[in-house]
Order: structure tokens, then C-alpha cells, then sequence
């Protein structure tokens, strides 16, 4: 049987090795994105102690009250280690440099982190004496301060020395440390600084390392309720490792479904390949079964082969799948909270290898079908027709196997079984209408292609519909990367629009906060010096619900029943303000708005105006009340309006609005937005305001944006790279495509010039045939990638979208000369024989 | 047109061996004579009509058509000279599958930008009327694939004469027609060669029509070994 389909198959190893090439990219982006899913595991769960420092983290945005204190107090006495740390933005100025900066300083106290190993340089000045008195900073510290080892910093007006820098220090993931690199000072210098006034965003966090090794989860189950009931937050080492492993997982998740699209798109390449091979093998098989061979036998063979270029297919993309994972830890480290070690993963390997074979010769099945109704007669008459028999068992069971396929991938590939169904049907719908179009649009073009065309064109785009053509098998893989493609680069620019902090003309620049009432003024004057326009400030009023409806928030937070307001909204730091206007990123959806007239303090119940996403997590609406804790005080209120809120918008946005006349009174801080064009005028603005209100931040955009920047980049062009494989695996069938009609061809070359026809002629003829498929491949995956990048912007991001033109006729450029690239490349040498050995090859 | 060969020899590769195809062969056709090269497979008659018309370079000697030295010409040059003067039949007819019977008999034509012809008859008209004449006036729109072998054949008669061709060259015209079909097609050949008065090369298995030729070379191993008649009609 082996031999057989050996014998049968080795002449089409030539002209069906790139389809194997196809299931390998596949193959290859699905090994790498799994095993690199493990590393990433892996790594961080090894580490999970040192990601946090501790066991436990309670974390809140003002003091522990004391019954937090006592827990930790309770736990020490148990054996335990605690310390605690006071995080809050400050601006930090190098005396030497006068450069000043917003950091994050972080005033430590008890010998955290407990885990881990951090190094500093100079190597060895970590951990500090206990009397130290020294600051340690990012590295990020020092570039952007100028500033070098041993300089002075002031922190708030505190001088203190930079004793050293430190690295793997416990980190944040992502923007919070991107935007704010950390000084680490002790925290009696932090409270000599007094920056920790009212209003502040301070961040207050015990951190504790449990004696007992091994249950520090049965340790802090005890206190969960008491800890929650104080508002406070917590988390736990493998808690946070859970949370870490999930934000890479989602990532991961998107390369593996682009890798996944990969794959699909190998196996239509080989199923493709199966059935122009089979066409061609038809009379093959009629003689073979004249000489006495049974269907199942020749069928078997058949099936054998597609198995070995799925094979082959498969081995080659588990090792480009294996190199591949090396490669990702490097093209994702700043985003990475551990160093990953890549580790060959055999599941990785296994999965991708039997997905590879399985898929080929799944979707092989259903063009090798015709094999089994070849009459024998056909090899005695070559236009014998077989007789097409109804669709049978064996056929519905192979359609059943393909969807059944397609299924299981999704389902392996997305993160529930819900999502994966709705993957695969996405996928199959993709697919759907991009098969649609390529019919639809290849069928127009036949119809509606102008008569008196000149002949080259006429008869390139004739070429489209030779027998056996591939053209919509074609245009649909090559129509499937430019979709992929063309949706990621359509999403990536909108996103990068949104997240484009100030880069409007005239739009604020620059956010200066934690300005007390009395300081105001003279924020605004400073600001004012150097701003283009007059710098706007808005009220902060802290706040938090203690009661819904009466109900009180602890109640609240107690009911875990679906439908039960959510413990996030309740449970937060609302930073609310009061205003009589609507702005323009605001759009009223419910009730009414307050009329500009003063309020009667007699009046019934003072009124808010509360964002519609928060009304739904408490699951509130126009009428409920509301009541507020603000500085000690409580406050009932009634909620007269809801509005939608345009956050993408750089602004000061609320959730909450209370009415004029009713808050004013009760303690806040401010927060003004300035326009402050040049560097030099922004980092003058940052030294003054450090060196005269020492507890107020200044936020340069342009800083912020940098640190977003270089995020999403990392993030592009990692999707861009698995984005590359699914564009690939298109050129690569499109190139397989073409060198499995390569005789064909050379036969219509060899007739041209036969009949006359230059070398320039038959050339631009072949020409045209790429350039009309890569046209016709591009236009339906456009159309779809606009409809579904506009789906996700809209819907999923919740963001105006915008179409890109420019983008967009790249990629229509480049797809176009993709396909003529690899159509021409393809067919070298077909121009180049003599005819007469291509009419005497045929004749042979 | 007058055919003339001298020398002619021609050397394939064969798996990593010299082949000769044909050695030695002198040979000439003149203007509107016919000639049958006949003579057991594997005896060089499809390589010796392909050289003729200037399909491939020989390995030594040249050849003339009309006073034209071929090998004189690129390969381009030649193309266009076929184009001018030279039509083709096929055993196994080599129509364009991807395009519709008219549109095969007009490629010649539109080759050379032909869109009407001399005498002021459009090229389509001229295509419609040789269709006409080979019997498939009701088949102008019809794809090979919708066409008989013969209907198929007879489309390929009338694209060789399409360009009025001063030489047709025909290989094995009948060879993949039933006898009847083969006959009628042959009665089209003479015809149409007789009324365009083109000079005719033809190869053959056929004795029937070998001998309808008036004149017969015969190949054997890629020599001539013999060469009766003088090919006037």
C-alpha cells in the first residue's frame, strides 16, 4: 500500500511541496504560541513569590484603618513578617541637573521585598541598614533626571542622596510603571516630605510574608471578611501570578488563533493541491483499477499521500514552531513581569504536530472522495464521464469530520467553549463570505469583462477560468492573510488615534493634580506663564458610597446574588466633582439636567449625575439615592440624570457629578489641564511647580505618551510578526497554486508562441492572470476587514472609527504585486523552453 | 512559401545522454507543394516539423523559409514570422481551453494587432467565415471542452488558416480521430490549402493520408531513407 501511494504520488512532490510549506507556517506559529504560553506559565508561577515581594498585599487608597492594623498586628504575633509602603506621585528634583520629574516615590518601612532578588548598582548596597538613609531609584530615574549616583534628590523639600539603582525589584506590569518610574526612600523620609496631604493619590499597601511555608492562603482565608469589610483590597502571591498569567494568556490566546488561521489555511491549501492532483490522477486511477486494484486500496493510497505532505508539513513546522518560541521571549521582554527560559514543550509540540496531520488529511478527505467513483472504463475512454453518484454516507461523515475539526481547534484555542464555538463559526463565516466573494467577484469579471478589451488583457483574465483553474481557492487563502492582515492594521491605527494623548492642536498637554484649594490660585499663575491658553482647572471631591436606596454598602457587598451591585463600584474611592454644565465628551441618556439657577439649600435631596456604566454595576437608575461618605460626613443624594461619557477623549471625565451649591464645602483638591507647548517651557513648568508646591504632580503628555508608545509597540509588532504568518501562509498556497498549474501553463505558453506570440506577449498575459487574482483576492478581504475592524472599533472598543486610505491602498499595492511577484516567480522557465519540447513532452 | 533544409541535426539530453533526434537531413518543400514525413514513432518527424517551423534551434544546420534563414531570427522574431506566415494543426488540437472557438480562431490574428485584413474583412468576420467553412457556423461561442475531438480539430483547421498562412505545418492531424471524422477533416485540409494555396508539411502515421500528400519523405531514426513524388497537386 506504502509503495502505491509512493509510486503514485513522488511525481507530485515537486508541484505540492508548497502546500506542505503552508500547514509548516501553521503548524509553526501554533507550537511557538503554546509553548511559549507554557514558558510564560511556567516562569511566573516559579516566581510567583518574588512578583509581589510577600505572601499578601492589602492594599488601600487611604490609611489602614485599625482593624486591618490589627490583623496585621495578629499575624506578626503569629510569626509572620510585615512591612508597609506609601506609594504616591511626586514631582522629585535633581539638584544638581534642576531637572524635575513626576515619579513614583515609595516610602518603605519593615524590609520589603521578602522574596526575590533584587541587585542593585553598586552591587551589594541592597537591602539597606535599617538606619539607612539613602535613596534607591528604577535606572529609568537617573536618564530622565539626568542625574547620576550620589546626586541629591529633593522629594518634596527633603534632600536625600541617590544611594544606588535597583532591578527586579517587584514590578507593576505595564502602564502604571511605565509612566512612573520609582524612588524608593525610607519612610520616615516620605512623611518629612508631607506629601501625603489630603486628596493625594497616595497608595497605602502592607505587605506580609507568613512563617508557615506552607499555607499562606489558609492563613489569610481566616481574615478575607474582616479585611474586606474595610474596604481594603488584597491579593495574593498566587493570586497575582493567576492574574499575570491571564493577561499573557490573552495575548497568547490572539497568536494562537492567528496561528490557528494559519493552519486552517495550510490544510485548504492541501485540500486544494488533493484535488487538482486527483483530477490529473484520474486516468491513473482508472488503470490502476483496471488492473485489478480495489477502491478502498487506490483510496487508501490517496489518503496516505495528503497524510505524508501533512506530514511533512507538520515536522517542518514544529521545528520553525520551536525556534520560533526562542525567538518570542526576546520580542516581548519589556512587557514580560519575569525573565521566561524558554523550555521545549512536548504538549506544544504534540498538539501542533497532530493538528498539523490531522487537519491536512481532514480536509484532504473530501477531494480524494471522486477517487472512489472512477470506472475502470475511464482508462479505456478518456472522455468517459463517471457517473456522480448522490451524496452518501461517506461523504456526509467527511463534511461532518471537517466541521467537527474546526470545531475542536476553536475550542482548543479560545479560553471557554462558549467562545471557541463562537471562533469556529466566526472563522467558518469568514470564510463563508470570502468564498462568496471570490465566486461572486470572479463570476462578475467573466460576465462584465469589456469585449473589446485587447487581446493580452482578455486573455489573462481568461486564464482565471482555465480547467482546473484555482482561482477561487486562491483568491479565498490569499483573500484570508489580507483579511487578517488588514483587520489588525485597520484596529492597531484606530487604537493608536485613541490612545493619542494631546496630539491634538491646542488640546491640554500637560495635567497638573493633588493642588490643595489654597494653592489653586497660585498653580494656575504658574501654569499660566508658560501655557498657550488659560489653564482650566476642576474640583476633586474624594468620595464613598456607603449607602444604595438605604441599603447600606456593607449589606451591599455582603449579597452575592447575580444582579448584586459590584463590589469594585462599592467598594472604591470615588473622585467625583460638581459643575452646572454638560460638556462635549458628555451625552445625556436618562432624566433631566440641573437648571443653571442657585440651588435652595432648603430644597428636597441634593441631586448627582452619574455615568451609565457605574449606574449599571450598582445597578441604579434616575430616582435612586445615593448616599456618600465625604471627609466623615454623610451625604444623601438622588440620582437626577445619567450620561455616557466619551472617556477616550483627554479630559477630566466623572463618573459622578454632584449639582452646584451642595459639595463645595466638603474637602477636595484640584486638578487643572494646561496647553504647554516646547519641551524647555514643560520641564520649567515641572521644576517651579516642584520647587514651590511640592505636593503637587505634574504629568507631562508627552512623556506619557512616549511610555504607551513603546507599550503598544511592543504589542504591535508582536501581532504584526504572527500576523505575518497568516499574509504568508496566503502568498505561500497562492505560489503553490501557481507551480501546481505550472504545466498547464507552459502548455498555453508553448501554443502562444506557436501561434506567434513574443515572449513579451505570453509574459504580459501571465501578468495580467497574477495582477487580476491578487486584485480580485484583495477586494473582498478589504471589504470584510473594513466591516469587521469597524465591528471591533465600534463595538468592542466602544470608539469612533476611522478608515484608513493610505493603509489600505498599500495593502491593495502590495497584495497586487505579492501576487505577481510569486505568480511570475512561479512560472519562470515557462517562458523560457522552446516549444517544441513542451509540444514534444506532451505528446509523450 | 518554399521550404528548405540543409544539414539539419538535432541533439536532446535524454537522462544525462546525448540523444539524436535527427541527423543530417536535407530536405526541400516548394512554395505550394505538399509533402507527408512519415516513418515509426521515435524517428524524429515531430522534432524535423518543428524545426521547420522554427519551434526550437537546431543542434547544426539551418533552415529557410522563403528565403528566410531562421536561425538569423531571436526567437521573438521567429514568433512574429510564424505569426505572418505560418499556421499549425495538432494532433491533440491545443486549443486555448479558456477561450470560446471564435476567440481560439481569432488569437492569430490578434497576435500580430490584426483587426481587419487587407482586402477591409474584419478579423471576426474572417474567424466567423472560416468557422463557416469547417461547418461549426453554430458553435462560434461554444468552449472546447463543450466541443467533440473533431469539432475540436476542425476549430483548429480554421485557426491555422485564420492568418492566411503562406505554410501550414500539421502534425499527426487525424492521429486522435475516429477514421469517418479523420477523413472529413483531411477533405477541410486539402480544400482549405488548395484555396489559400499554402505550401504544406505534414506528419503522419497515416498511409491514406501520406499518399494524398503527392509527395513522401521517410524517417528512420532520424534520417531521411526515403523521398517519393514531387508533392505538386
Amino acid at each position: 500500500m506504502l509503495r502505491l501511494a509512493w509510486s503514485e504520488g513522488r511525481g507530485a512532490i515537486r508541484s505540492t511541496w508548497m502546500y506542505s510549506m503552508a500547514v509548516a507556517l501553521g503548524v509553526g506559529a501554533l507550537v511557538a504560541v503554546h509553548g511559549f504560553r507554557a514558558d510564560a506559565d511556567r516562569s511566573i508561577r516559579a516566581e510567583a513569590r518574588s512578583l509581589l515581594g510577600a505572601d499578601l498585599r492589602m492594599s488601600r487608597r487611604d490609611p489602614f484603618p485599625d482593624s486591618v492594623r490589627a490583623i496585621v498586628d495578629s499575624l506578626v504575633a503569629e510569626g509572620a513578617t510585615a512591612a508597609s509602603v506609601v506609594s504616591v506621585p511626586s514631582m522629585v528634583l535633581s539638584s544638581r541637573s534642576q531637572t524635575a520629574r513626576l515619579f513614583q516615590v515609595r516610602g518603605v518601612d519593615g524590609g520589603w521585598p521578602f522574596y526575590g532578588h533584587p541587585s542593585s548598582d553598586p552591587p551589594g548596597a541592597w537591602p539597606p541598614a535599617s538606619d539607612h538613609r539613602g535613596a534607591f531609584v528604577d535606572p529609568a530615574v537617573l536618564i530622565q533626571l539626568d542625574a547620576r549616583l550620589g546626586d541629591t534628590l529633593l522629594v518634596g523639600e527633603v534632600p536625600i542622596p541617590i544611594t544606588a539603582t535597583v532591578v527586579d525589584f517587584p514590578a507593576e506590569m505595564g502602564f502604571q510603571a511605565a509612566v512612573g518610574p520609582r524612588v524608593f526612600v525610607p519612610m520616615a523620609v516620605l512623611e518629612e516630605a508631607d506629601l501625603l496631604r489630603f486628596g493625594s493619590l497616595a497608595r497605602y499597601q502592607a505587605y506580609v510574608a507568613t512563617s508557615d511555608d506552607d499555607a499562606p492562603d489558609a492563613v489569610f482565608r481566616r481574615y478575607r471578611r474582616l479585611i474586606q469589610a474595610g474596604g481594603t483590597s488584597y491579593t495574593t502571591a498566587d493570586w497575582r501570578a493567576e492574574d499575570l498569567s491571564e493577561g499573557l494568556q490573552g495575548l497568547s490566546r490572539f497568536l494562537g488563533i492567528v496561528g490557528l488561521a494559519a493552519v486552517l489555511l495550510g490544510a485548504v491549501g492541501v485540500a486544494n493541491a488533493v484535488h487538482v492532483f486527483v483530477r490529473a490522477k484520474l486516468t491513473n486511477v482508472a488503470v490502476l483499477r483496471c488492473l485489478g486494484a480495489t477502491r478502498r486500496r487506490v483510496m487508501t493510497a490517496y489518503v496516505i499521500q495528503a497524510g505524508a505532505m501533512g506530514l511533512v508539513g507538520s515536522v517542518i513546522g514544529v521545528l520553525v514552531g520551536v525556534i520560533l518560541q526562542l525567538a518570542l521571549p526576546a520580542l516581548l521582554t519589556d512587557l514580560l513581569p519575569v525573565d521566561i527560559t524558554p523550555r521545549i514543550s512536548w504538549v506544544a509540540v504534540g498538539l501542533g504536530f497532530a493538528i498539523g496531520l490531522w487537519t491536512t488529511v481532514a480536509f484532504a478527505l473530501g477531494p480524494l472522495l471522486p477517487v472512489r467513483n472512477v470506472s475502470p472504463l475511464r482508462a479505456l475512454r478518456a472522455d468517459f464521464e463517471d457517473a456522480h453518484p448522490p451524496t452518501d454516507r461517506l461523504t456526509v461523515v467527511t463534511r461532518v469530520v471537517v466541521a467537527l475539526t474546526l470545531l475542536l481547534l476553536a475550542v482548543v484555542e479560545a479560553p471557554t467553549m462558549l467562545q471557541g464555538v463562537a471562533l469556529a463559526a466566526g472563522l467558518g463565516g469568514v470564510v463563508g463570505v470570502l468564498w462568496g466573494l471570490a465566486v461572486v467577484a470572479t463570476r462578475a469579471v467573466r460576465r462584465f469583462f469589456p469585449a473589446n478589451a485587447s487581446y493580452v488583457w482578455r486573455q489573462g483574465v481568461a486564464n482565471l477560468f482555465r480547467p482546473r483553474n484555482q482561482t477561487v481557492p486562491v483568491v479565498l487563502s490569499l483573500g484570508f492573510g489580507v483579511f487578517v492582515v488588514g483587520t489588525i492594521v485597520e484596529v492597531e491605527r484606530n487604537l493608536s488615534e485613541a490612545f493619542s494623548l494631546g496630539g491634538s492642536e491646542g488640546s491640554p498637554n500637560v495635567l497638573l493634580f493633588d493642588i490643595q484649594s489654597d494653592q489653586r490660585l497660585g498653580v494656575e499663575a504658574a501654569a499660566a506663564r508658560v501655557a498657550t491658553s488659560p489653564p482650566q482647572s476642576t474640583p476633586l471631591v474624594p468620595a464613598r458610597i456607603v449607602a444604595l436606596n438605604g441599603q447600606s454598602s456593607v449589606e451591599l457587598m455582603a449579597d452575592t446574588t447575580e444582579g448584586a451591585p459590584s463590589r469594585w463600584a462599592l467598594r472604591r474611592e470615588h473622585r467625583n466633582t460638581y459643575r452646572s454644565y454638560l460638556k462635549d465628551s458628555e451625552e445625556l441618556v436618562g432624566g433631566s439636567w440641573w437648571s443653571d439657577d442657585a440651588r435652595d439649600p432648603q430644597d428636597d435631596v441634593p441631586g448627582i449625575s452619574m455615568e451609565t456604566s457605574l449606574a449599571d454595576a450598582l445597578g441604579v437608575g434616575v430616582g435612586d439615592r445615593v448616599s456618600w461618605s465625604l471627609g466623615g460626613r454623610e451625604l444623601e443624594t438622588e440620582i437626577r440624570s445619567l450620561r455616557q461619557v466619551d472617556w477616550a477623549r483627554f479630559d477630566t471625565n466623572f463618573y459622578v457629578v454632584f449639582e452646584p451649591g451642595v459639595v463645595e464645602m466638603a474637602p477636595h483638591t484640584w486638578v487643572t489641564l494646561a496647553r504647554v507647548e516646547g519641551v524647555s517651557e514643560r520641564a520649567a513648568l515641572q521644576r517651579d511647580i516642584a520647587v514651590s508646591f511640592k505636593n503637587v504632580s505634574v504629568l507631562d503628555l508627552a512623556q506619557v505618551q512616549e511610555a504607551l508608545d513603546s507599550l503598544l509597540g511592543i504589542m504591535r509588532r508582536t501581532i504584526r510578526f504572527l500576523a505575518i504568518f497568516a499574509g504568508l501562509a496566503g502568498v505561500v498556497i497562492l505560489a503553490g497554486a501557481v507551480t501546481v498549474t505550472r504545466s498547464q501553463r507552459t502548455r498555453e505558453a508553448a501554443i502562444l508562441k506557436t501561434l506567434g506570440a513574443r515572449r513579451a506577449v505570453v509574459f504580459r498575459i501571465l501578468a495580467i492572470e497574477y495582477a487580476a487574482l491578487g486584485a480580485l483576492a484583495v477586494t473582498g478581504a478589504l471589504l470584510l476587514s473594513t466591516v469587521a475592524s469597524w465591528s471591533l472599533i465600534s463595538w468592542f472598543f466602544e470608539l469612533e472609527f476611522r478608515l484608513h486610505v493610505v493603509p489600505a491602498t498599500l495593502l491593495v499595492g502590495g497584495v497586487i504585486g505579492l501576487a505577481l511577484t510569486a505568480g511570475l516567480i512561479g512560472s519562470r522557465g515557462v517562458l523560457a523552453r522552446p516549444p517544441l519540447r513542451v509540444l514534444r513532452e506532451l505528446a509523450d | 512559401m518554399k521550404i528548405e533544409a540543409r544539414g539539419l541535426g538535432k541533439t536532446y539530453v535524454s537522462a544525462g545522454r546525448p540523444l539524436n533526434v535527427l541527423q543530417d537531413v536535407d530536405l526541400t518543400v516548394e512554395a505550394e507543394t505538399s509533402v507527408a514525413i512519415v516513418g515509426p514513432s521515435g524517428s524524429g518527424k515531430t522534432t524535423l516539423l518543428g524545426l521547420l517551423a522554427g519551434l526550437d534551434v537546431p543542434s547544426a544546420g539551418r533552415v529557410c523559409l522563403g528565403g528566410q534563414d531562421l536561425q538569423a531570427l531571436t526567437e521573438d522574431d521567429r514568433a512574429m514570422f510564424r505569426a505572418r506566415y505560418v499556421g499549425f494543426v495538432f494532433q491533440t488540437f491545443h486549443l486555448l481551453p479558456t477561450l470560446t472557438a471564435l476567440e481560439n480562431v481569432l488569437v492569430p490574428l490578434e497576435l500580430q494587432g490584426t483587426r481587419r485584413l487587407e482586402d477591409g474583412t474584419l478579423a471576426r468576420d474572417r474567424a466567423a467565415d472560416l468557422l463557416a467553412r469547417v461547418g461549426l457556423a453554430d458553435r462560434l461561442g461554444h468552449y472546447p471542452a463543450q466541443l467533440s475531438g473533431g469539432e475540436q480539430q476542425r476549430v483548429a483547421l480554421a485557426r491555422a488558416f485564420a492568418n492566411q498562412p503562406r505554410i501550414l505545418f500539421a502534425d499527426e492531424p487525424t492521429g486522435n480521430l475516429d477514421g469517418e471524422t479523420g477523413a472529413a477533416v483531411v477533405d477541410l485540409l486539402e480544400a482549405l490549402n488548395h484555396n489559400e494555396r499554402t505550401t504544406l508539411a505534414l506528419v503522419t502515421h497515416d498511409t491514406t493520408l501520406a499518399d494524398r500528400a503527392g509527395r513522401v519523405v521517410q524517417l528512420a531514426k532520424g534520417r531521411i531513407v526515403s523521398d517519393s513524388g514531387n508533392g505538386a497537386r
